[in-house]
């Protein structure tokens, strides 16, 4: 797919989107002419016309038989490598409260370095659980933050 | 100027800003000779942590790990042949075969002598410049102020990509993302979806950190490592008194550039080093030695990009316009510590500006010392696993976002402003226009709505406004020229 092509698919659906959103703001006594929901409508129009904008030229590159920048298997890979990326900081907001910070550290050390191609084994393991507990003295124990502890205290009596 | 002189020399012994400015250094070096990690992405990693600090020196921490990091990206250029940042990919052209000559350790020490000529000329240019920039916008009202952000919004998305359309909609996508919260006129909360959390709106913070930091390591993942440095030539040789007389002439010319370059917003340090390259080859005595271990060719770009981490600051200082990614990571820092970069900065907190200059002014000094210092480390950890130091990072800015307000939701904001940053990236959307269009939205909106006010509605206000008028002038001029600038190359390229 044309890259054009997908910005604008992008851009005209950011722009319903936010436009039917901006419908929903509810009007105020203390509102101006303008209104809250005033600059939002015009945003989104002018995101609109960009985004049919760019569509133009793709599709004019299309009929003028002029090479377009395609989405290539390489960036598609890249797109797929970052969404496991964002899966493992995803996993580490749902875990952390319960199994505490250094521990959920630990896996996204493990598991972000296991995916960018880090050897699985003992030195990898012990990397991960010592970087945790390195993060964990950093922030807790020396700035005195008040990292996520999860379930350590319950079972400790705390 | 003098009383800004003074007073910092007293900052310097009252305040903790000349740690700041070694420790920004220092931390700089560290991040520009990580090949990914530029100086914006050195400078995101580190913001989350100056929420505690005091402002002066959080603000000075950051400028100073912009110096620090121009010259650490020339580290792996000249000894590994990968450039540490992009401003460093020129350095590379002579550096790197200077290395094979074996003369790593001169090249890495004519990087670091003109770094540090470029960043005193830049701070100068910035003390001369920005005081009488700001007076000027002083004097602006609503429209103009309005106006300004249009202006600075077309600039970055005229100059920030090879198209225009896109940079434009990335400015305005920003601009939405700035609509979040509470309205600015009534209070009515705006696309906050309910969530108590939006309803003082997106910080900037979180924004920069996720399209800056974590696209970036999201988009590296899974990528072929760096190649391991040698361990020879790694001792940093300083340039003689005859070679010092033959660096004069690139560095005067890398200065030049540098700040022209720098106070353009958008321009930035890459396209400062490369111009400054052409023209030190241009303007040699042999020029048939550049690309082939000529001095020249590694003090020109050096000087340039390191004039330009002052110079860029121009423009933020006086208007409050951030021209780069890493002057907008800047401005970032002043906001978490409620201060606005613009023409008042000067009247309300001159300490800052002053603190600013000061911190400069060390970080250049302490680059000479750290510079040499921190060579060894920077070897260390361009040796380490790429994908261990990957994930270290990615643990870093978790535990960063997480400590600003203890908030998990931050936390999530953050890494979906990354995935939208690498989704925009692989599209060929720039990101500055986003980060400038969530910092502006705020004083584009409520200027705008303020001047209709005053006008009881009507946009003919806009016009009755000098400087509204002349600075919408300039806008539309920049889009339109921009627009013709394009459609000519595309012409060219055509009969080509």
């Amino acid at each position: 797919m044309p890259k054009d092509l997908a910005g604008a698919v992008l851009l005209l659906l950011v722009a319903t989107g936010y436009y039917a959103l901006a419908g929903g703001i509810n009007p105020s006594a203390l509102d101006d002419g303008v209104g809250a929901a005033g600059i939002p409508s015009i945003y989104a129009a002018l995101v609109a016309a960009m985004g049919l904008a760019l569509a133009a030229r793709a599709a004019a590159a299309r009929w003028l038989g002029r090479a377009a920048h395609r989405l290539a298997g390489a960036e598609s890979r890249r797109l797929l490598g970052a969404a496991v990326m964002l899966g493992i900081g995803v996993a580490y907001l749902a875990v952390v409260a319960f199994v505490g910070y250094p521990l959920a550290l630990a896996g996204v050390l493990a598991g972000a370095a296991l995916y960018q191609g880090e050897r699985p084994g003992w030195r990898l393991a012990l990397i991960a659980l010592a970087g945790g507990a390195a993060f964990w003295l950093f922030f807790d124990g020396l700035l005195r933050l008040d990292m996520p502890s999860g379930f350590w205290p319950a079972l400790w009596g705390g | 100027m003098m009383e800004a002189v003074v007073d910092g020399l007293g900052m310097l012994v009252s305040t903790p800003i000349a740690l700041a400015a070694a420790g920004g250094v220092a931390w700089g070096i560290l991040g520009g000779a990580l090949p990914g990690i530029s100086p914006s992405i050195s400078m995101a990693l580190l913001l989350p942590f100056t929420y505690g600090m005091e402002p002066h020196s959080a603000i000075v921490l950051l400028a100073a790990t912009y110096v620090g990091a121009e010259y650490g990206g020339s580290i792996p250029a000249i000894l590994i042949h990968t450039p540490g940042t992009n401003a460093a990919a020129a350095t590379l052209l002579d550096g790197y075969p200077m290395k094979l000559q074996g003369r790593g350790g001169e090249a890495l020490g004519i990087s670091l002598y003109s770094g540090v000529i470029g960043g005193f000329v830049g701070l100068l240019v910035l003390m001369a410049l920005t005081r009488p920039l700001a007076d000027l916008a002083l004097r602006f009202t609503p429209m103009s102020y309005f106006a300004l952000g249009v202006l600075g919004l077309a600039v970055i998305a005229s100059l920030a990509g090879p198209s225009l359309l896109k940079g434009l909609a990335a400015g305005l996508l920003g601009l939405m993302v700035a609509t979040v919260g509470s309205d600015p006129v009534s209070g009515v909360p705006r696309f906050t979806f309910g969530q108590p959390d939006l309803l003082d709106g997106v910080a900037p913070i979180l924004v920069m950190v996720g399209l800056f930091a974590v696209s970036e390591l999201f988009l590296q993942a899974g990528r072929e490592g760096w190649t391991r440095a040698s361990s020879a030539s790694a001792r940093i040789r300083w340039p003689g008194a005859r070679m010092r007389r033959r660096l004069l002439k690139p560095q005067l010319i890398g200065s030049a550039v540098g700040t022209v370059e720098g106070v353009i917003p958008g321009a930035g340090g890459t396209i400062a080093s490369f111009l400054s390259y052409n023209e030190a080859r241009r303007w040699s005595r042999a020029p048939e030695e550049f690309g082939r271990g000529s001095p020249e060719g590694v003090a020109a770009p050096e000087t340039a990009n390191n004039t330009v981490a002052a110079t860029a600051l121009v423009p933020l200082l006086s208007f409050g316009i951030p021209g780069s990614n890493s002057a907008a990571v800047l401005l970032g820092g002043f906001l978490v510590h409620g201060l606005l970069p613009g023409p008042r900065l000067f009247d309300e907190n001159a300490d800052a500006v002053v603190g600013l200059y000061t911190g400069l002014f060390v970080a250049n000094l302490s680059l000479l010392v750290i510079g040499g210092a921190a060579l060894p480390v920077c070897l260390w950890l361009v040796n380490r696993s790429r994908p261990v130091l990957m994930a270290f990072i990615y643990a870093l800015i978790l535990s960063g976002i997480y400590s600003i307000n203890g908030s998990l939701f931050d936390l999530g904001l953050t890494l979906a402003a990354g995935m939208a940053g690498v989704v925009l990236r692989v599209l060929g959307f720039p990101l500055l226009p986003v980060v400038l269009g969530v910092v502006l939205g705020s004083l584009v909106e409520s200027n705008y709505r303020r001047s209709l006010l005053l006008s009881g509605g009507a946009h003919s206000i806009f016009l009755e406004d000098p400087a509204a008028v002349v600075l919408l002038s300039l806008a539309a001029l920049m889009v339109g020229g921009s627009v013709v600038a394009r459609i000519r190359s595309g012409i060219e390229r055509e009969h080509a």
